[in-house]
């Protein structure tokens, strides 16, 4: 064969093997790329993904020191990084670099970068970098792909660059969802945390209603940064009860008895007081003080002494109840109205501070010792209550003008029949409503929790209906429910209602937004 | 989908020989590091990987090896390889692997060239 042939061929077999070295290369790299979408891509924090990253990047171009790294650039603050053979001295310098400003102060165009020192730190150079690839996850992340001397000791070229930016940008997109599944588990956390706050604030303020008066709860309500309790003069009607002879009684049974006896039949006289809209003011072993108020003065007068005589008519039953078990009881209850300074106390002692919300002043005094006068089974008033009752409640007797303790002058008092105008000054009561009912037909629907209940309005006013529902027995007097309410056919519309009275007639609920007028 | 890995240790003479099975990638990368380890502080110099013949090895695997290769390196180990198909002698050569630890076309020809 002719020698210029020979050479010729030798050369195309060459070329043809380089090709071939390309092309395994170009396949190699294909690889790199699908593997590291496959892998990268299914993975959800951003250290995993910058680690899994370099793995990739140093073994594709053969490399035995390289880094990623993630700076937030607003605290030039390390965000992430992963590197392969540096020592201590190196890792510490890229701290000092990011602390300083690194890599916003890399001079160099987006994309690939082969180094000529131009980082304005000098880490490229103490880290003896030959390429650094720029990486911008946001506005906030920064950062880079740094790879030292390949293990070939070739240069790096335009392919390898082009390589490793495609390779950037996947990372990218990856930390971008690696990011926001973060967020969106931070937020998540923090949101758990807060219902988790909600249920325990939600659970202590169940437990303290109970021991916080009723006006007390709606101030709080109705302005719970700054709630107005300091003290103001305001009309209120007092009534006081006691047991009669409470002191023999405990001497007599022991004390756990004793306060079971309490709980009966005060259990019994709250939901007196309740429903009639009084405010339970102090409790003290044997005795109860309860404050009405109302716009209506005559109104509050009348709700106290119908809850004066529902005490009388549910001790008169509870005795019947527990006949030869306990003796029977008998209460003393007195109601005084009047001007009295309604608002919270402070009690300041060396343990600390605390605070009552009461009405203190002559009338209450007065309500105390009228409660005293009475003999067992009866209710005293005021001169001064029985005039804003008018003719509806019969006066047993005219008690006249008593000289009571701490009252400068005497009061005239009236001992009331106890038991036979109730009923009839009740509808009385009910009738002078503020806010006139009417008969409707709606739909509604109540939440207790997370279930719901199914009933049926039978009358409204503008702030109130009447509801006969299932869930009855389940609804406790003084407790807001969510209730859903469909006027003629409409929409059903939420509203936050209140319990305020249970009868076998249906269940009072009041409104804090008015109703539809249907 | 990843095949089942396994490295195993077994002595030759002088020689540690870790014999890599399966596919090797940064995931599946431990146990032969954890393998290197081992022999590295049983005072080992002379180490053979000894890859089975139907061995994947990915990107991530070699960044596994060059781990092993530079920590080989200074420590003074010398490290040969063998089992490994045409096309990855072919990629470890042009990532410079074999640089640091040559490639034999057989156990026996490794062993003989420590």
């Amino acid at each position: 064969m002719p020698r210029p042939r020979l050479k010729q061929m030798k050369r195309r077999l060459l070329d043809a093997a380089r090709t071939r070295r390309e092309l395994e290369k170009r396949i190699f790299h294909l690889k790199t790329l699908y593997d590291v979408s496959r892998e990268i891509g299914s993975l959800i924090d951003t250290q995993s993904i910058v680690k899994n990253l370099l793995m990739m990047v140093v073994g594709t171009l053969g490399v035995e020191c390289g880094l990623i790294l993630l700076v937030d650039v607003r605290e030039n603050r390390i965000d992430a990084m992963s590197q392969r053979g540096f020592d201590d001295a190196a890792l510490a310098a890229v701290s000092r670099a990011v602390a300083a400003g690194f890599p916003v102060n890399v001079q160099a165009p987006i994309g690939a970068s082969l180094l000529s020192g131009s980082d304005g730190s000098g880490l490229f150079a103490s880290l003896d970098l030959r390429v650094w690839i720029p990486i911008v996850v946001s506005e906030r992340l920064h950062g880079g792909i740094g790879l030292g001397e390949k293990l070939t000791g070739d240069p790096y070229t335009s392919d390898d660059c082009e390589l490793l930016v495609t390779l950037a940008n996947q990372a990218v997109v990856s930390i971008q969802n690696a990011k926001a599944h973060e967020e969106v588990v931070r937020s998540a956390d923090q949101l758990s945390a807060s219902l988790r706050r909600i249920q325990i604030l939600e659970s202590v303020r169940a437990n303290l209603v109970k021991f916080v008066p009723k006006t007390v709860q709606t101030l709080i309500e109705e302005s719970p940064e700054a709630p107005l309790l300091d003290k103001r003069e305001a009309d209120v009607s007092v009534l006081f009860a006691d047991i009669a002879g409470y002191a023999r009684l405990s001497a007599r049974m022991d004390l756990e008895h004793v306060n079971q006896l309490v709980e009966v039949y005060f259990g019994a006289f709250l939901d007196e007081i309740l429903k009639l809209g009084g405010d339970v003011n102090e409790t003290a072993g044997d005795g109860l003080m309860v404050i009405f108020r109302d716009p209506d003065p005559r109104r509050h007068a009348m709700a106290a002494v119908l809850a004066a005589l529902g005490i009388q008519r549910r001790t008169r039953e509870t005795n019947a109840t527990l006949e030869g078990f306990f003796e029977p009881i008998t209460m003393h209850v007195g109601v005084n109205s009047g001007i009295a300074s309604v608002g919270a106390t402070k009690i300041e002692g060396a343990a600390g501070t605390r605070w009552t919300y009461t009405a203190s002043g002559p009338t209450t005094n007065i309500a105390a010792r009228l409660a005293a006068l009475g003999e067992g089974g009866s209710v005293v008033i005021s001169e001064e209550v029985r005039a804003r009752l008018g003719d509806e409640f019969a006066v047993e007797e005219d008690m006249g003008a008593q000289s009571l303790k701490n009252v400068a002058e005497p009061v005239r008092a009236y001992r009331l029949m106890a038991e036979a105008r109730e009923p009839a000054v009740a509808k009385v009561f009910v009738e002078s409503r503020r806010h006139p009912r009417r008969p409707v037909s709606w739909p509604v629907r109540v939440w207790i929790g997370e279930k719901c209940f199914d009933g049926h309005a039978v009358d409204s006013s503008i702030y109130g209906i009447c509801l006969i529902t299932t869930a009855r027995d389940l609804l406790k007097v003084g407790m807001s429910y969510r209730v859903e309410i469909s006027v003629g056919g409409d929409s059903p519309l939420p509203y936050l209602a209140e319990v305020r009275n249970l009868s076998d007639h249906g269940i009072g609920m009041e409104t804090k937004e008015p109703l539809p007028l249907g | 989908m990843a095949k089942g890995h396994e490295v195993s240790i077994r002595p030759k003479g002088d020689v540690a020989v870790i014999d890599i099975k399966g596919d090797v990638t940064a995931l599946t990368g431990q146990p032969i590091e954890e393998a290197y380890r081992q022999v590295t502080a049983a005072g080992v110099k002379k180490i053979l990987l000894a890859f089975a013949s139907d061995c994947y090895i990915n990107s991530g695997g070699i960044a596994v090896l060059i781990g092993i290769l530079a920590e080989s390196k200074k420590t003074g180990q010398s490290v040969r390889m063998t089992g490994l198909s045409a096309h990855f002698q072919k990629i470890f050569a042009m990532v410079g692997l074999t640089k640091y630890a040559p490639i034999r076309p057989s156990e026996d020809a490794a062993l003989a060239d420590f």
